[in-house]
């Protein structure tokens, strides 16, 4: 009997030696869709080209959709004709999920930082991409002009518009809007949602109002009259309706602007022109003196994998290449952001003393993807920019937010 | 009397300049801006004090600039070439044949030259997937071609109303065929408005950005605005770059236009004068 068994384990060892020496080396051609050029494009293409010596089968082909990307995304999805592999950029539940693999039983999946969970996992736990980084995002602020200005570091609102209002004396822009394009006046409001509606003690049932569709529009105005503050006091450039963000990271390493609410990656192309510019990022300013500053966190650089592609061995391949610590250290480095896998160490270069500084600050998850149907980021877009262009009024903006709320909810 | 002659003069002369300024100055700034490091924050209609190739240096790595520039040229020429000759070969039967139908055909193409291209992009981009037609050239030469034929075939309609029909039916006497006279009566005498045709439906794909963002989606097949759209991404946009790069990928249109525009103010005048 015991020989029995021993040869019937040598064999099952042969067999699975011989299958292991004959498994079938990857083949394919991937298509990855990233919006990445410049340093993050260098760095990227860095990581595909490593991925490819050491499969020298598989032809990856990057196409890089810049700026048009979600447009781009959303034509696709319309033609159910994804790329293989492609970036989420925050939206891998909410808009990307039914399209996705899920992913929970890849190696690195067991090592996503906890932070993230909240934001990248749907309702039965399954996680649908490779999170290479998470974004903290609060405001950019020009350090060297806050400390000439004698400012401190602002914590609530009163404070914000009062460092705003010293700096227009000043003669510098408080806070710089490149409107042309018209997420810049959308992440005001959506980065300052939060102080007014998830910050205080009634954050919970204000929270599940906007998921339950019983929130009350009313309270949206104060959102609306933040940005229009900003406006009215002529805190904000005078060409905020039309300017370019390629001015962003210019008018921060020229000492012109204050503060730019935007992401981090501003910061790493601003220091790509003048490495020794004094910048940072602060927590966004809270409603009030009883409640805290706070920064927003959430899924950044991530990818998934198309559920009908035809290569996901290949696909998932990369991912788990990807998924190094050398390569989300590259990644988080370039993007300024903190690595999505645990274990990672990054030198986030001048960034680290403001990692540092505020790794203990309340983190609150980016607004829209959480409370609000997928769709309202463009509704945000719209308002924000007639905000700011004077084309329409608190009033009329926030009907318009309810409106598009209600349609699209009803559209689930 | 010569004095206000010479008054007049003046002013037209003086307002020609200023109109010929405004139209030079952007290309004034981005030859400026093109010439400058990223770090200069002089004003940009000041020139720099060390001028630097840099930005072009920058803008031609890796032949990307030059490659963009190859398939945005097969594109326009194939594309105009067909949209000439579909164009002309249409307009020559409806500019001949008074009849309803031949009216109301023209009416219809007049009616799809106000349909908004992108309004019907989503659909186009699925029947484009369905025949295999992303990522292609030909993808992009047909959809090209759909919407340059209707512009061509009105301005070919026009202008053929301009000839006398006396040509065509001398040839006729003579014993030519309906393909005979227009190929050797009616084309060579479609030489100005083809140059208009060429150069409006020309440029409008030379400078197409939407269709070919969604159809050419491959690296390897961008076209120069979508090259040069990657100079501007979120967190990662070079001005000065771009601006070099613009200022090469303008040249070729440039001389094109140079060398035909004399052919294309004639093509514009002729076509509107029936």
């Amino acid at each position: 009997m015991k020989k029995a068994l021993c040869l019937l384990l040598m064999a099952a060892m042969l067999l699975s030696g011989i299958a292991a020496a004959h498994a079938e080396p990857l083949s394919g051609e991937l298509i990855i869709a990233s919006r990445y050029t410049g340093v993050q494009g260098d760095a990227f293409t860095s990581i595909i080209e490593g991925f490819q010596a050491e499969n020298p089968g598989v032809k990856v082909e990057n196409q890089v959709f810049t700026s048009d990307y979600e447009d781009l995304m959303k034509a696709k999805m319309a033609a159910n004709d994804l790329p293989d592999v492609f970036m989420t950029h925050g939206w891998s539940i909410m808009r990307y999920k039914e399209y996705l693999l899920p992913l929970n039983d890849e190696p690195w999946a067991k090592d996503i930082v906890q932070g993230l969970n909240s934001s990248i996992l749907d309702e039965d736990g399954k996680v649908y991409v490779l999170p290479n980084t998470i974004a903290w995002t609060g405001v950019l602020v020009q350090n060297e002009l806050l400390n000439e200005l004698g400012l401190e570091i602002p914590k609530t609102v009163e404070e914000f518009m009062h460092c705003c209002e010293v700096a227009k004396d000043a003669g510098y822009v408080g806070v710089y809007m490149a409107g042309k394009d018209t997420r810049s006046p959308a992440y005001v409001l959506n980065l300052i949602a939060p102080s007014f509606l998830l910050n205080g003690a009634d954050a919970a049932e204000i929270g599940a109002s906007l998921q339950d569709g019983s929130f009350d529009w009313g309270k949206w105005a104060a959102v609306n009259e933040f940005l229009m503050a900003l406006k009215d006091n002529g805190y904000l450039n005078v060409d905020c309706a039309t300017a370019d963000t390629a001015f962003q990271s210019e008018t921060l390493v020229a000492k012109e602007s204050l503060f730019i609410f935007q992401r981090n990656s501003v910061l790493v192309e601003a220091w790509d022109i003048d490495p020794e510019a004094d910048l940072g990022f602060i927590p966004l300013p809270a409603k009030d003196a009883s409640e805290e500053a706070y920064l927003v966190g959430g899924e950044s650089q991530a990818f998934g994998i198309w559920k009908d592609s035809k290569n996901i061995d290949a696909a998932k391949a990369f991912l788990a290449y990807m998924a190094r610590p050398e390569n989300i250290k590259l990644i988080a480095e370039v993007c300024g952001e903190a690595p999505g896998l645990e274990g990672v160490e990054v030198d986030s270069g001048n960034l680290t003393k403001w990692f540092e500084a505020w790794a203990a600050t309340k983190t609150l998850p980016w607004f829209d993807r959480v409370y609000l149907p997928s769709g309202m980021w463009a509704t945000m877009r719209d308002t924000g920019s007639a905000l700011i262009g004077g084309e329409s009024t608190i009033e009329k903006a926030g009907e318009t937010m309810q409106a598009s709320y209600e349609q699209l909810r009803s559209q689930k | 009397m010569r004095k206000r002659n010479i008054r007049r003069a003046l002013v037209k002369n003086l307002l020609s300049l200023l109109i010929i300024a405004i139209h030079i100055s952007p290309f004034y700034v981005q030859l400026i801006m093109a010439l400058k490091t990223r770090r200069d924050f002089s004003s940009r209609w000041v020139p720099p004090a060390s001028p630097t190739l840099d930005n072009f240096t920058l803008a031609l790595k890796g032949g990307e600039l030059m490659q963009s520039i190859l398939n945005t040229a097969i594109i326009v020429l194939i594309a105009t070439s067909l949209i000439i000759v579909i164009g002309a070969m249409s307009g020559y039967p409806l500019a001949r044949y008074g009849t309803k139908f031949s009216k109301t055909l023209s009416l219809l193409l007049l009616g799809v030259m106000m349909v908004p291209p992108l309004s019907v992009l989503v659909p186009l981009y699925r029947e484009l997937v369905m025949i295999k037609g992303i990522n292609t050239f030909w993808g992009i030469i047909i959809l090209s071609i759909t919407y340059g034929l209707p512009t061509s075939i009105f301005m070919y309609t026009n202008f053929i109303h301009t000839i006398p029909v006396a040509l065509d039916e001398a040839a006729l006497l003579d014993g030519c065929s309906k393909y005979t006279i227009f190929f050797r009566i009616i084309m060579p005498s479609l030489k100005p408005v083809t140059a208009s045709v060429a150069i409006l439906t020309g440029i409008n794909i030379w400078n197409d950005y939407s269709f070919q963002l969604y159809i050419l989606q491959k690296p390897k097949l961008r076209t120069i605005t979508l090259m040069l759209k990657t100079f501007f991404t979120e967190g990662n946009t070079n001005l000065n770059a771009a601006a070099a790069a613009s200022c090469l990928a303008i040249l070729p249109l440039i001389v094109i236009y140079l060398f035909l525009s004399k052919y294309f103010v004639q093509g514009v005048v002729d076509s509107a004068v029936k």
